[in-house]
This record gives structure tokens, C-alpha cells and sequence, in this order.
């Protein structure tokens, strides 16, 4: 993570064939948008930019997921790591889970901005830690590093140079579009990338052969 | 802030509390104040009031003891506390009632913790991307137009994704089986009755299993919103002690009008929401129209409703192939 806003810009100020100070069809703060919205599409694709963060459960099951978060991706309570199921599957297999109270086990993401735990807490507060598909932090226009490996800046500056080219329509943006292309298949990358480096999400409860996961053969 | 009045509101038989409002009503500040020629007390709170003094707060006709009207704390934070569908009276004497003001700052109402970008800003990206300025000059196109455009398109992105949620309670009333949706609903996720869910049917189900449904009692296992008036649903069974309905449902975004305005569509999705936008300017008939990048914004704004669903289900491998397919 060396590269920073400011190269980016100058590199696709270059493409544009237009002078890096004093941009004449563009603004550079302009770039800096394009570039900014290549970040997010990239993260939104890839689900790249991860970070950690907290909410505190009482005596509610639903919630709203912390702020600036895309998606919630795991969650657990004193790194014991809760399961990811649906509201369907509790009400299915439980009409009065709401009712039960206890160590939380599972959580249930509700769109992108409600959760829900199962059990809550029968008193006082838990601390669920998440960690979150964050809203990726502004590209800035001078020095500082982008927060993306260096290998896949180069994804955000052909999507920048791709939008740039919006505006002038025409064959200008027809001709753009094979950056476009380029950023979509590697965005492929950083998506395998990723994935790789996940937890192996279960469906449910990984308590194999104990018979009380619902994937698991019942052996009482 | 626009200020509301609601005259007259009456307890029809004293010992049977009324909500303020037959459907939510969702607002940042109350005023209540008993009739002048009221009988007798009339009792606030939540639906357990009674006029037994059970509960809430006990209000008298003004000037009589120097007695103050009721009033809410004004919430301070944009989110509208007060729904006066949860908010009940009861009376000392049947057609006793109060008069009700409250005020609602609705354009200023962020959807969630997620959304922080302005109606202005989205204009700012649009003017860049096709070239105008600041006034729309070129009469292609209107600014009230284009905020147009952008509340049509968050409402379509919304409905296509179902990712934007809410939640509210409702009082199930003793006697009732047909219920409004909540006024911010768009469509309906799941329903409990007393944090028991209901699970969904339809017309013909209820009529095949019990021809009878209609006169049956009891407490609700199932809802359908089948053959009813638009944001209705009804259980399979009257309600015969009064309850609480928790809804879940897909939340209809509220309307933008001012530029300073806060989007209903989180952050990280406004990119979407702005090609969709810029779909609808392009395609116009007119001299603005270029279909080419109609037809692009197009494709820009399905593959954004396609990412949103697949990252829902926490798979970026899929929201990946499906860009590519688009």
C-alpha cells in the first residue's frame, strides 16, 4: 500500500493527454471522483476492504449494523464465532425464539442494515464483533497511500480513465470501453484473492457428528 | 418542519383506550391537549392504559386547575421517535377527546446509519458526467426533473434489492383481523403477533382448509395480503386480546425534494442509483438523448442491482461473474 491518490490521478491525467497541473477538460477533483467510485465498485464486487467492529446486544434481538459498514460478513462474542442463519430458518425451526434468552449463537443479517441474535441476552449487555464490509475511505489527491494492495491500484485508474470518457461520449467513450473490460475481469482477481483468504462459512452449526447441527446426521 | 393538527380525537366508550392515529403516523414532537368541554380526565400512554389510572398520564380540560397539555421532548437527532399509532388515550367519559399537534421533519430523514450523501451531491456527479452546470441551462433537462429521476430510480433499486430494511410495531386490536401496513413499508418480509411469527398464505389456502376461516378467533398463525386494498394484510384469525404485530419489510424510500436532502440509498450504492438516473436523462426524447450511453447506464445500473443481491448472500465470487455477464 504505496500508491497513492495523487500518482493515480497524473497517470490517468497521461491517458487523457492532458497537462497534470492544469487539467482543461477535466478537474483533477473530478478524477478524484471517478477514482473514489472505482474503489467502491471494486469493494462492492470483490468484497475487499474488511475491518472490525462492535455492537453492544441487551434485552432486544434486532439491531442496526455499525455505521459505514457495505455488509455485514462474520460475527462472534469473545471470538467465539456465531452462526449465520435467516430469519425463515428460525422461525421454522422455533416459533418463540424471540422469547428465548441466553449466550447469543446465531445472527441473522437483515438487508444490509438490520441484524438480528439468537438467543439474547437473558441480562446485561453482550459485545457482538463483527467484522464488516466497510465503505472504503476517500481517495485523497495528494501523498497518501491508497488502502488497496499496490498490484490492483491499476483496476481503480483504468475505471477512472473509463468514466473520464463518459462525458465526451461518442467514440472517445466507445474506444474507453476496454478499460472498463480490463477492470472487470481482474477485478476477478481480487475476488479469488479474497475468497482464498476467508473463514470457510458454515451453513449451520459445525458440530460435526454430534448430531445437533442441522447438517449432520442425527447418531442418538 | 411542517406542523400537523388532528381535532377531535375521541374515546368512543370510556374504559376502551384509542390510538392517536388509526395508521402510523411517524413524528419528532407531540402535543396533546384534552377538549374544553370534556367530562372528565382523559388518561396517556401506551395501550394498557386505562382510565382505572392503569398506566400513563392523566390530562384535564385546559384552564380547569391550571392543568398543562401533554407534550413530547422534541428528538433532537433527524429519526422521528413517535409513532401516533403507539401512542393511546382513554376517558373518564365516552365522547371525551383531546386535540393533537405534532410536527414532522420528513425531508431531512436519513434511511439508515449508512446514507450520508445529499440530493446535491448526486446532482454534482450528474452535471459533471453530462456536461452541464449548476442551473441545468442547456433545458435538456430540469433539476426538479432530475430529482425526479432520482427518487424514482431509489425506489426501483430499493424494490429490486430488498436491501434497505425496517421494522415496526403495530397494536392489534381485540376484534380485528384487517391491518394497514406501515406508511414506510414497500413490501412485507414477515409478521409476528406477540414475537410469535406469522407465516404467509394466501386466499385460496385459507377457503381450501376451512371454508369457515372468516369466523374463526383466536391468536393468528398465518397472514395474506391476497385479493385486499393496497398495503393491507389480514390473519387467519380475529384477534381476541390485544397485541403487539412486529413487522419486518423492505422500506419505501422517502421522497427528495430539497437539494439538501440526504439520499434513502446507503453510500456505497449511490454509484448505482447515479447511472440509473442518468439512464432515464439520456433516453428522453429530445436533444439531450443519446442512446448509446442510455444504453450503457443501463447495463451499469442492472449490474449494480445484481451485485447489491449477490453481496447479500456474502458472495463475492458470484457478484463478480455476474458483472462480467451484464
Amino acid at each position: 500500500m504505496a500508491i497513492s491518490g495523487q500518482e493515480v490521478i497524473d497517470t490517468i491525467l497521461e491517458r487523457l493527454e492532458e497537462p497534470l497541473l492544469t487539467p482543461v477538460f477535466w478537474t483533477r477533483a473530478e478524477i478524484l471522483g471517478y477514482v473514489n467510485e472505482g474503489l467502491f465498485e471494486l469493494n462492492n464486487i470483490a468484497g475487499k476492504l474488511h475491518t472490525t467492529d462492535s455492537v453492544v446486544v441487551s434485552a432486544s434481538n434486532f439491531y442496526n449494523t455499525p455505521d459505514a459498514t457495505v455488509a455485514v460478513m462474520h460475527a462472534s462474542i469473545n471470538g467465539k464465532a456465531l452462526v449465520r442463519t435467516s430469519l425463515e430458518a428460525l422461525d421454522r425451526r422455533d416459533s418463540k425464539w424471540e422469547s428465548a434468552t441466553g449466550k447469543p449463537k446465531r445472527w441473522v443479517p437483515i438487508g444490509v442494515n438490520l441484524f438480528a441474535i439468537h438467543p439474547r441476552p437473558a441480562s446485561g449487555t453482550e459485545s457482538v464483533e463483527f467484522t464488516v464490509l466497510k465503505v472504503p475511505t476517500d481517495v485523497t489527491d495528494d501523498a497518501t497511500a491508497i488502502d488497496l494492495d499496490d498490484e490492483f491500484v491499476d483496476l481503480i485508474e483504468d475505471y477512472g480513465f473509463h468514466i473520464a470518457r463518459f462525458k465526451e461520449g461518442g467514440p472517445e467513450f466507445a474506444n474507453a470501453m476496454s478499460a472498463l473490460e480490463d477492470f472487470a475481469s481482474r477485478v476477478g482477481d481480487v475476488s479469488t484473492k479474497v475468497l482464498t483468504q476467508q473463514p470457510q462459512m458454515h451453513a449451520a452449526e459445525p458440530n460435526v457428528d454430534t448430531g445437533k447441527s442441522d447438517t449432520t446426521i442425527d447418531r442418538k | 418542519m411542517p406542523l400537523n393538527t388532528i381535532n377531535n380525537r375521541t374515546v368512543a366508550a370510556a374504559g376502551t383506550p384509542v390510538a392517536l392515529s388509526a395508521t402510523s403516523i411517524l413524528c419528532n414532537w407531540v402535543l396533546i391537549q384534552a377538549l374544553a368541554g370534556n367530562g372528565g380526565k382523559i388518561y396517556v400512554g401506551d395501550f394498557t392504559v386505562l382510565n382505572t389510572g392503569l398506566g400513563g398520564i392523566t390530562l384535564e380540560a385546559p384552564f380547569l386547575n391550571s392543568n398543562l397539555p401533554f407534550q413530547t421532548m422534541e428528538t433532537s437527532s433527524l429519526t422521528a421517535l413517535f409513532d401516533l399509532n403507539l401512542i393511546f388515550i382513554d376517558a373518564d367519559s365516552s365522547t371525551d377527546g383531546v386535540n393533537i399537534v405534532y410536527a414532522q421533519i420528513v425531508s431531512s430523514t436519513p434511511a439508515t446509519g449508512l446514507s450520508t450523501k445529499t440530493v446535491q451531491d448526486m446532482l454534482d456527479d450528474i452535471i459533471l458526467m453530462t456536461q452541464e452546470n449548476s442551473t441545468f441551462s442547456s433545458g435538456f433537462w430540469s433539476q426538479t426533473e432530475v430529482i425526479d429521476y432520482i427518487n424514482i430510480v431509489e425506489r426501483n433499486f430499493f424494490q429490486l434489492t430488498g436491501s434497505v430494511k425496517a421494522q415496526a410495531d403495530i397494536i392489534g386490536t381485540a376484534g380485528e383481523r384487517l391491518f394497514n401496513e406501515p406508511t414506510d413499508s414497500m413490501e412485507l418480509d414477515r409478521i409476528t403477533f406477540n414475537d410469535i411469527p406469522l407465516f404467509r398464505t394466501n386466499r385460496w389456502q385459507l377457503d381450501a382448509g376451512n371454508r369457515d376461516w372468516k369466523n374463526l378467533t383466536g391468536r393468528p398463525r398465518q397472514f395474506h395480503q391476497d385479493l385486499l386494498a393496497t398495503k393491507q394484510f389480514e390473519f387467519d384469525r380475529e384477534i381476541v386480546t390485544v397485541g403487539t404485530i412486529g413487522t419486518t419489510y423492505t422500506k419505501l424510500p422517502v421522497v427528495r425534494t430539497a437539494t439538501t436532502d440526504i439520499l434513502n440509498i446507503p453510500d456505497a450504492f449511490c454509484h448505482y442509483v447515479l447511472y440509473g438516473v442518468l439512464y432515464r436523462m439520456l433516453n428522453k426524447q429530445g436533444e439531450g438523448q443519446d442512446l448509446a450511453r442510455a444504453q450503457y447506464c443501463q447495463m451499469r445500473y442492472r449490474a449494480g442491482i445484481q451485485i447489491v443481491k449477490a453481496m447479500m448472500l456474502a458472495r463475492g465470487d458470484l457478484a463478480s461473474s455476474l458483472f462480467n455477464a451484464a
